[in-house]
């Protein structure tokens, strides 16, 4: 999978139709300099070819270099990779430990105030673009309290804002589909059976009802967790955070392919670790799963 | 003085009038920090500075693309007093009678950061391996008339040329013809020098540099050797610049807002009035070597014939672009030369192709162009036309076109807007397919762009308006071959008539204004109309 993730972001970036001989040699070069560019980017040679050079130079761990700033693919991928995962993992973090409560309590208190309230909120949250509200937060905490660092890296104060405006988008959606799901269980027979016996209702929604509700949460963070560099993109280029979201755009913005077919393949392959790590939380929340599976 | 020189019922003539005095006022030393001339500059202090492009390798012999670091890591042979003139740097020279030989005096005590001391050898290296036919230097046709380089002593440099070039003297000034130490250059070899290590004369060394985040230059402890012109001939008052790079206008404006940086360039232009009003910031804007253009495919019909183009020019009007597309910061262009450049301006193309729907419309009837069906648009050759005109999604450019489909709607020209990614404008651009485009430079050298954008040598590559004159290219080459400025700067203004005045290929839009929002709390800097990068040695920070 691994391999055909490498090949088709390989081809595709060979089908757009940028000359990187230009990006070296600059507009008001010769045709003889770009070619030597060419050349000496081993783009000269069949595409097959070069697929093979490369995959055999990523097999090395040699992504290559970026024509942009120089600086080695993996190393640019190494320094940029910690800090979109700490972004992303603060922003799920502080999105699920928020919104799965926030869907709870809008279940339980169906059609009430508070469930309407909640779901406002959520509304709300998918509606309003981030980088929208990251202009604002900033316009606030940054601009007009002075309370916090509006852009770049270096403290736990710079991932306040960056934070917060990545994790509203998934507080939003966890929050509607913890609240839809819930209520899908509350639903059920066994529950009805469970409050017969006797139940209090805390027990009943936090102990039996949560366990069978928290599946399809489980699929929507493998989903998220493979979308984080995507979903970190704006935020990353708003809040000036040195991140991989932030290096792919800048990396397409300049057509520094090298980089741009690095930053792809580690994503794909990402992704395919988020559906592992998903799979494999399922049979924590439901043992059957990893029952059915060993038989 | 802005707000009338871009009210757009004012002529283009008042408008360029205005520009220029805009010009000077901005190129006035440190006019907009009034408080610099009152204290005393203080020792120390990291300058954060938001830059609106990425900083890149800082080696001009793998890269055409520069960051502002660049300016202040090396030092150049000769540079440019603020009044636009060539003055040593590195080096005094002279010039023989007939201007074949180019002697450099290298100035003594001069040393690299390593420590070596600068010699004519190092020079010498530079020449090689701009000109180097395997090497990838974006100039190397800068340094074409260049025969032989030799060293007569340790400070002495002799450049032959194969025949007089008065324009050699302007790539040596640019940041482009930095000298490097060239022992730490193959340390390290062309891919990590300019990465992981630099190693200039220049008032600033690299400390750290980490794509996507920052670059951070400090302090030469060792630096004494400024241009004459500059106040501080020692070492820089900062301790180190730290720039970042922001993407986006408005982060790049909430930056300093917030306090997270202490200069920032172009910021959101719709906010530029509104930062003037601040009292913590110092807003210049300036004139810079810059301009926006319009091109026609001059090779296909009916854009071949000049009186159609002559029509599109008599239908543009310059000054509700600049007002309501660029919230006034910006001067209308007469000319591919920004008016500041005195020496090669040509003031009378102000007055070329005025705003005239009338006689815009008798140029198109003469080419044969009427509406004859009544639908308010031209029919060519007894069909309807609709020339396309190719953008990238860039909203400037994108409203640019939809104001210029609007003016040349009023004569009756019915132009189809394309908005595509760049690649596939720069594809279509190279293959001819297009009727209209639009282009752009920034350069401190408008004269080389005539050559780069109009020798019908250079077509299809540069020469993307595919204008084919001969008048134009022996002017062109009497300017790669002049020997004295003067003579240089005459052929430009000849080219001017022609181009400007008469074969309309080319129609300058606009020239952008380059704004700088500064921290009161930041002295001494004088951003100068003529060069890219401001210097720093004069910079200090209030504590």
């Amino acid at each position: 999978m691994v391999l055909v993730i490498s090949a088709v972001v390989f081809v595709t970036m060979r089908l757009i139709p940028v000359d990187p001989a230009e990006l070296v040699v600059g507009p008001y070069a010769t045709a003889d300099q770009r070619e030597l560019a060419r050349r000496s980017l081993g783009l000269d040679q069949p595409v097959l070819v070069q697929y093979g050079i490369y995959l055999q130079s990523a097999l090395r761990g040699d992504l290559g270099r970026s024509i942009k700033s120089g600086k080695e693919v993996t190393l640019l991928i190494r320094d940029t990779l910690p800090n979109t995962l700490m972004l992303g993992g603060l922003a799920l973090a502080l999105a699920y430990l928020i919104a799965i409560p926030i869907g709870v309590v809008a279940a339980m208190r169906q059609n009430t105030a508070l469930d309407q309230g909640a779901m406002a909120f959520a509304l709300l949250g998918i509606a309003v673009p981030n980088f929208w509200l990251g202009l604002l937060l900033i316009l606030v905490f940054s601009v007009s309290l002075r309370w916090l660092p509006a852009t770049g890296s270096g403290g736990w104060q710079h991932l306040v804002l960056p934070t917060i405006t990545l994790g509203l988008q998934y507080t939003a959606i966890v929050a509607r589909m913890t609240r839809s799901s819930v209520l899908e269980v509350l639903r059920q027979d066994y529950i009805r059976a469970l409050r017969a016996k006797g139940l209090v209702e805390r027990q009943v929604v936090y102990v039996h009802a949560l366990r069978n509700a928290v599946i399809p949460i489980i699929s929507l963070l493998g989903l998220h967790m493979s979308g984080v560099v995507g979903g970190a993109v704006i935020v990353e280029t708003v809040f000036a955070w040195p991140g991989m979201g932030r290096l792919l755009v800048n990396s397409i913005i300049g057509r520094d392919y090298p980089v741009v077919q690095g930053v792809l393949t580690l994503l794909g392959i990402a992704v395919l670790l988020a559906n592992l790590l998903a799979d494999a939380l399922y049979t924590v929340a439901d043992p059957r799963i990893k029952y059915s599976a060993q038989r | 003085m802005l707000t009338r020189a871009h009210d757009s019922r004012l002529t283009r003539r008042s408008f360029l009038r205005s520009a220029a005095l805009t010009a000077g006022a901005a190129m006035g030393p440190i006019a907009a920090v009034p408080r610099a001339a009152q204290a005393q500059p203080a020792r120390g202090g990291t300058l954060r500075y938001g830059l609106a492009a990425e900083p890149r390798r800082m080696n001009q012999l793998n890269t055409t693309w520069m960051t502002d670091a660049t300016q202040h890591l090396y030092d150049r042979l000769l540079t440019r007093a603020p009044d636009g003139t060539y003055v040593p740097h590195l080096a005094s020279w002279t010039i023989s009678a007939d201007k074949l030989t180019w002697t450099f005096r290298l100035r003594p005590g001069v040393r690299f950061h390593d420590g070596d001391p600068l010699t004519s050898e190092a020079v010498r290296w530079w020449f090689e391996q701009a000109r180097d036919p395997k090497g990838f230097y974006g100039f190397k046709g800068q340094y074409a008339g260049v025969q032989s380089v030799e060293t007569r002593d340790d400070l002495t440099v002799v450049v032959k040329m194969k025949n007089p070039d008065a324009g050699l003297g302007f790539i040596l000034y640019t940041v482009y013809s930095s000298i490097h130490n060239p022992k730490t250059y193959e340390q390290h070899g062309k891919d990590a020098y300019g990465v992981k290590a630099v190693d200039g004369t220049g008032p600033f060394k690299l400390k750290e540099f980490t794509p996507g985040d920052k670059l951070v230059i400090e302090r030469n402890d060792r630096y004494g050797w400024a241009p004459a012109f500059v106040k501080n001939q020692g070492p820089p008052y900062l301790d180190a610049i730290t720039y970042r790079h922001f993407a986006d206008d408005t982060s790049r404006t909430a930056a300093i807002e917030a306090g997270d940086m202490d200069i920032v360039v172009q910021p959101n232009l719709a906010d530029v009035d509104r930062l003037r009003q601040n009292p913590q910031f110092t807003v210049i804007s300036k004139p810079m070597p810059a301009t926006r253009t319009v091109y026609f495919n001059s090779e296909i019909k009916p854009w071949s014939d000049k009186r159609v183009r002559q029509a599109m020019a008599h239908a543009i009007q310059r000054g509700p672009i600049i007002e309501k597309l660029l919230f006034k910061q910006g001067v209308p262009a007469s000319s591919i030369v920004p008016p500041f450049f005195k020496d090669m301006y040509l003031e009378e193309a102000a007055n070329y192709f005025p705003y005239d729907i009338r006689k815009a419309k008798e140029l198109l009837a003469a080419a044969g162009l009427q509406d004859k069906d009544g639908d308010g648009f031209v029919e060519f050759e007894g069909k309807p036309w609709e020339p396309e005109m190719l953008v990238t999604a860039v909203s400037e450019l994108v409203q640019l076109a939809q104001v210029l489909q609007a003016q040349a709607a009023r004569i009756g020209i019915k132009v189809k807007i394309a908005q595509l990614d760049a690649e596939s404008v720069n594809a279509r651009t190279l293959k001819g397919e297009f009727s209209i485009l639009t282009g752009y430079y920034l350069w401190d050298g408008p004269d080389t762009m005539f050559d780069w954008w109009l020798h019908s040598g250079n077509i299809p590559s540069t020469n993307r308006s595919r204008t084919r004159d001969p008048m134009v290219d022996a002017l062109i080459e009497k300017m790669r071959r002049a020997g004295t400025l003067e003579e240089r700067y005459g052929a430009v203004k000849d080219l001017q008539k022609i181009v400007h005045g008469d074969l309309a290929t080319v129609l300058p839009m606009y020239h952008p204004l380059d704004i700088y929002v500064i921290s009161k709390k930041v002295h001494g800097y004088a951003p100068n109309s003529f060069t890219l990068y401001p210097r720093m040695h004069d910079v200090w920070i209030e504590k």
